[in-house]
C-alpha cells in the first residue's frame, strides 16, 4: 500500500458502535479494520452481480422494530410444524 | 430421505445441481463458491445423499437496526444492532423436492443460529422468502416484516420474514 491518506466520513452511531466493539475485542487498529472492510466490499461488488450480493445489515421501520423486539422479549412457542421438525 | 448437511467444498460438483429456479441455480453454479472461499460474505451448506448435492442453503451473519430507535429503548438491549442469521437462499434439486430436504436444511440453519448465539450473539433468523416459499416458512412461525434498506436484490423481490431464536427449540 502506498503512503497513507486521511478520509472523513459520517456513519451511523450503530455502525460506530459495531466498529468500536470489534476493535476493543480483537485489538486491531480502526484504520486497518476500515480499510480491510472497504476492500472486501469493493472486491465483492466487482466479483458478484449486484443482485446476488447479500447486504451486511438490515434497517427496519419502527413498526417492524417493535414487532421484532416483542418477539425477542416474548418468543412465541414453537409451532406444530417446528415441533415435528425436531421430533423427526 | 435423510441427507448429510455439510459445508460446501471447493471440489463439489455444483453444475450438476438443478432446482428449476434459474436465479437460484445461477447463484449456486457461479457464485456460491466465490462467496465462500474468496470473498467470505456468505456460507453455503449443501444437503448430500450418496455424494450428490440435493439442496443448498446460503447463510450470512447480519445485523438489524431499527429506524430512530429511542436511546432509552437501546439501553434495554444487551446487543445492538441486533445480531441475526440471514438465510439468503435455499433450494432443493427438482427431482428431490417434496422429500423433506428443505426442512433438513432449515433445521441445520436453526442449529447454526443457536451456535452463533452462543459464540457471538444471535437473536433471530431472517429469511428472504420467495413468493412460492412464504407458506413453507410461515408454518415454522416466520413472520413478514418491513425492511427500509438491506433487502436482497433478487427479482421479483423476496419477502423478508423473521423468527425469534426463542421460538426455535435447542437453545
Amino acid at each position: 500500500m502506498s503512503d497513507a491518506t486521511q478520509i472523513s466520513a459520517t456513519i451511523s452511531p450503530e455502525t460506530r458502535d459495531l466498529l468500536e466493539r470489534y476493535v476493543s475485542i480483537h485489538g486491531v487498529k480502526k484504520s486497518h479494520l476500515i480499510e480491510t472492510a472497504v476492500l472486501h466490499h469493493l472486491s465483492a461488488l466487482d466479483a458478484i452481480p449486484t443482485d446476488l450480493v447479500i447486504p451486511p445489515a438490515i434497517l427496519v421501520s419502527q413498526t417492524a422494530g417493535k414487532l421484532i423486539l416483542d418477539r425477542i422479549e416474548t418468543p412465541k412457542p414453537p409451532t406444530a410444524a417446528m415441533r415435528v421438525l425436531y421430533e423427526g | 430421505m435423510k441427507v448429510d448437511v455439510r459445508l460446501l467444498r471447493p471440489d463439489d460438483d455444483r453444475l450438476a445441481f438443478s432446482s428449476g429456479d434459474a436465479e437460484l441455480d445461477r447463484f449456486f453454479h457461479k457464485f456460491s463458491a466465490q462467496n465462500q472461499f474468496q470473498l467470505h460474505i456468505g456460507t453455503t451448506y449443501v444437503a448430500v445423499y450418496e455424494s450428490e448435492i440435493l439442496g443448498f442453503v446460503t447463510l450470512s451473519a447480519t445485523s438489524i437496526t431499527i429506524e430512530n430507535l429511542p436511546k432509552s429503548a437501546r439501553k434495554r438491549l444487551p446487543r445492538y444492532p441486533l445480531p441475526a442469521l440471514r438465510l439468503a437462499r435455499l433450494a432443493v434439486a427438482q427431482k428431490s423436492q417434496g422429500q423433506g430436504i428443505g426442512k433438513q436444511l432449515l433445521r441445520a440453519t436453526f442449529q447454526i443460529a443457536h451456535e452463533m448465539a452462543d459464540r457471538t450473539g444471535c437473536v433471530a433468523v431472517v429469511v428472504d422468502a420467495k413468493a412460492n416459499a412464504v407458506s413453507f416458512y410461515e408454518q415454522f412461525g416466520f413472520e413478514p416484516f418491513e425492511v427500509v434498506s438491506g433487502e436482497l436484490g433478487d427479482r421479483p423481490s423476496p419477502l423478508p420474514m423473521i423468527l425469534a431464536l426463542g421460538s426455535i427449540p435447542g437453545g
